[in-house]
């Protein structure tokens, strides 16, 4: 306070004016010229303020803030000359002409030290050089401005043609994808939903992968309880030992497909008969990938089949019996001779041995014939019993020949009422048939007595019975039936072979359409066929059983 | 009966049955001839001396029926025992109305047939002697003069001679003479004799 004090007291001095002698004018002269100078100084820092702040670029702008404070300074001395004329504050102006050294004095050496980048600044002339260079090279550049935009407009037209045409195929591939996923969602549906079949997937160790709806039905496991399991717990325990569920993969992995029928076991352990297929699937590459299985439950079908199969036999066996019912006096006549021999040898037998001196010799011979004819006897039976058992039909190697010479005993009774004689031409050393004896015996039986009972009406030509056994080609054998009866009537030809239809009175219709069945189930075939004299042929061909492995 | 002079004849179709029914025929003595069929018996040459055919029903060709219809035809009154592997009741009463002496089924008692036989030859013996008996007669009759003939009748029918002669237009003394003709050429002891003769020659006057 006491230097602000002393700034601004006079202290003593007289005002400046009194060395003016107060004279107006030159009191005027200074106070004027001296204000302008001030105002001036003043305003020039505010225009080089204005000007430092618009162009920022110039260089050493700091040189700017200097010469600013210093022509403030200097402003500021002329202001404090005006004020002194009235206000002796001489330290007051002592000490502003002191800040005003103060920077105007380093202005002066900084502005000295400036003075060689202040030089190396380019003349307005170079700059106008480097400007018209510049210019040109502006221009130039320009030139190649536009010629660039211009490339790169056709460039860039031709990147938005490419990229137009690259989203419509974006566009196109996502539409593709789109189907493609529909596509695959519907088959997906379309498999998880199947019932009828089970359809999964298993990977390549035969582990559970996929499991539809198909599968859980049949199977009885739900998704989540087979998945990651092994397939063989489909398979029976017999099976399982016989490795037919690696099996069946190995087989699927070589052959592409394996396709198998059997039976096979559901969760709760119950078995069904079922027809798989396994299908290996391979990736672009050809590495195996997993399986495809579809199984199929054909137990119904099978049981069907099977009661079908159980029921044709049914009918063949009472057809037989049918037969046998018929023939059963001619057949009681063939046993009954034989039991005659036997009764009246061993009559003879006891009258011989009551005598005195008995015929040992005629004795012997008796007895002979009664184990003889005792044995035919049984034979016979034997042959009866085994036409009118009730069996499931068994197919063993058999000599059709051998089959004809059980038969024709059989039949010789019924020959002989009729008074029809048989003859036979048996192929010698005919090949083997695989054969139900009992079922052939029957169809050969049958058409027999169908031959038969064509010729009782024959009273003009003799009646007579031909079985003829002969090799077709070499790999099938036929046996033909060949009567000189009455003959086939022209239009009955292909309704014979139909049940029920007959043209006997007391006939079913059976034997023939069931002799055909049995002849079909054998693998061959039982036609008819009119003789080239009077009568008809009916005949069989069934296949050979091969040799080789016979 | 002289055994030794009586044949059977087998025919069966079965062999055996032939050599069992020939072996037990022979067990008593009987001679016994076999065929397998009819046509072949009937073709066979056979002993004239009593005999019994055993015949079975059923034969190829031709039947047991048959063959014995074919006999009674051919007037060979040969006695048939039928045999049959079942008993056929029509066929049989057929059969014994045709003449056969029994019609058994086989198998059959021993006892039974050789009964049957044993009857069959008797009845085919005394067939035969009463064939030979009738042969006689005719040959008798045939030496009858025509005037005796037609004595005969008369006489049988139980006239005196003194009708027959005012019958015929002739002597009461020549008709005795016709009559003891008669008597004599027909070797009759009396007159029931000749009227038995008469009818087993089946003569008779022309007015009955």
């Amino acid at each position: 306070m006491n230097f602000v004090n002393h700034l601004f007291s006079p202290s003593g001095f007289m005002p400046h004016g009194y060395c003016y002698l107060w004279r107006p004018d030159l009191i005027s002269l200074h106070v004027v010229s001296d204000s302008l100078i001030a105002l001036a100084y003043l305003s020039i820092p505010v225009t080089l303020a204005y000007f430092i702040r618009k162009r920022k670029d110039v260089p050493f702008n700091w040189m700017f803030v200097l010469f600013g404070v210093f022509i403030l300074a200097c402003g500021a001395t002329h202001l404090m000359e005006v004020w002194t004329l009235w206000h002796a504050t001489y330290w007051l102006s002592g000490y502003v002409k002191l800040v005003t050294a103060l920077a105007s004095v380093p202005t002066a050496i900084l502005l000295v030290g400036l003075m060689p980048h202040a030089l190396a600044l380019p003349s307005p002339e170079a700059m106008r050089l480097e400007i018209a260079e510049r210019k040109r090279a502006q221009d130039a550049l320009l030139t190649a401005k536009n010629e660039l935009e211009l490339r790169v407009r056709e460039r860039t037209a031709q990147l938005v043609r490419t990229n137009e045409d690259l989203v419509a195929v974006v566009a196109q591939r996502e539409r593709a994808d789109q189907e493609l996923r529909l596509s695959e969602e519907r088959f997906r549906l379309l498999v998880e939903r199947v019932e009828d079949y089970a359809i999964l997937m298993l990977d390549p160790s035969g582990h559970v992968t996929s499991w539809n709806v198909g599968a859980q039905r049949i199977k009885g496991y739900r998704a989540d309880e087979i998945i990651g399991k092994h397939y063989s717990c489909f398979y029976t325990e017999e099976d399982v030992n016989l490795h037919k569920p690696e099996m069946a993969l190995q087989a699927a992995s070589v052959l592409g497909r394996f396709a198998d029928e059997g039976w096979r076991v559901r969760k709760d352990g119950s078995r069904f008969w079922a027809n798989a297929v396994i299908t290996a699937m391979r990736d672009s590459e050809d590495q195996l990938i997993g399986f495809s299985k579809i199984t199929h439950d054909l137990t119904e079908r099978k049981r069907a089949a099977e009661a079908l199969e159980a029921t044709r036999a049914e009918l063949a066996h009472m057809a037989r019996v049918m037969t046998m019912g018929e023939i059963a006096a001619s057949i009681a006549h063939e046993v009954n001779q034989p039991l005659t021999a036997v009764v009246a040898n061993a009559n003879a037998c006891s009258r011989l041995l009551a005598g005195n001196s008995p015929d040992l010799d005629d004795v012997r011979e008796a007895v002979a014939d009664i184990a003889e004819a005792g044995t035919r006897a049984g034979a016979i039976i034997s042959r009866i019993r085994a036409l009118v058992k009730k069996e499931m039909p068994e197919k063993t190697k058999l000599d059709i020949n051998d089959v004809v010479q059980e038969v024709l005993p059989l039949t010789s009774g019924e020959l002989a009422k009729h008074r029809v004689s048989v003859q036979t031409e048996l192929f010698p050393s005919l090949p083997q048939v695989l054969g139900d004896r009992v079922q052939l015996q029957q169809v050969i039986l049958n058409l027999m007595m169908n031959a038969i009972e064509a010729m009782t009406s024959i009273m003009d030509r003799p009646r007579v019975l031909l079985l003829r056994t002969q090799v077709q080609e070499s790999d099938r054998l036929s046996v033909a039936v060949q009567d000189s009866g009455a003959g086939l009537e022209p239009g009955n030809t292909a309704r014979i072979f139909d049940t029920f239809f007959t043209t006997k009175s007391n006939g079913m219709g059976m034997g023939l359409s069931i002799s055909r069945s049995i002849i079909e189930t054998h693998g061959g075939r039982l036609w008819a066929e009119p003789n080239d004299g009077p009568g008809a042929t009916f005949q069989f061909i069934l296949p050979a059983y091969p040799r080789s492995t016979a | 009966m002289n055994e030794m002079h009586s044949l059977v004849f087998i025919v069966d179709d079965e062999p055996s049955v032939c050599t069992a029914l020939k072996r037990l025929t022979r067990s008593v003595g009987l001679e016994a001839q076999t065929f397998s069929s009819a046509k072949e018996f009937l073709r066979a040459k056979r002993p004239d001396v009593p005999s019994c055919l055993i015949l079975d029903v059923r034969l190829p060709d031709l039947s047991g029926p048959d063959l014995q219809r074919e006999l009674a035809e051919a007037k060979i009154n040969i006695p048939i025992v039928f045999l049959t592997g079942h008993g056929d009741i029509p066929m049989s009463v057929r059969a014994i109305k045709a003449g056969a002496v029994e019609f058994l089924t086989k198998p059959f008692k021993d006892q039974d047939l050789l009964d049957a036989i044993q009857h069959g030859i008797e009845q085919d013996r005394l067939a035969r002697l009463r064939h030979r008996e009738i042969f006689e007669m005719k040959r008798q009759y045939e030496s009858l003069t025509p005037r005796e003939r037609e004595v005969f009748p008369l006489v049988t029918d139980g006239f005196l001679n003194k009708q027959i002669a005012d019958q015929l237009g002739a002597s009461e003394k020549t008709i005795k003479v016709h009559r003891h003709q008669v008597m004599q050429k027909m070797k009759a002891e009396s007159l029931a004799h000749l009227v038995r003769i008469a009818q087993k020659l089946g003569v008779s006057s022309p007015k009955h």
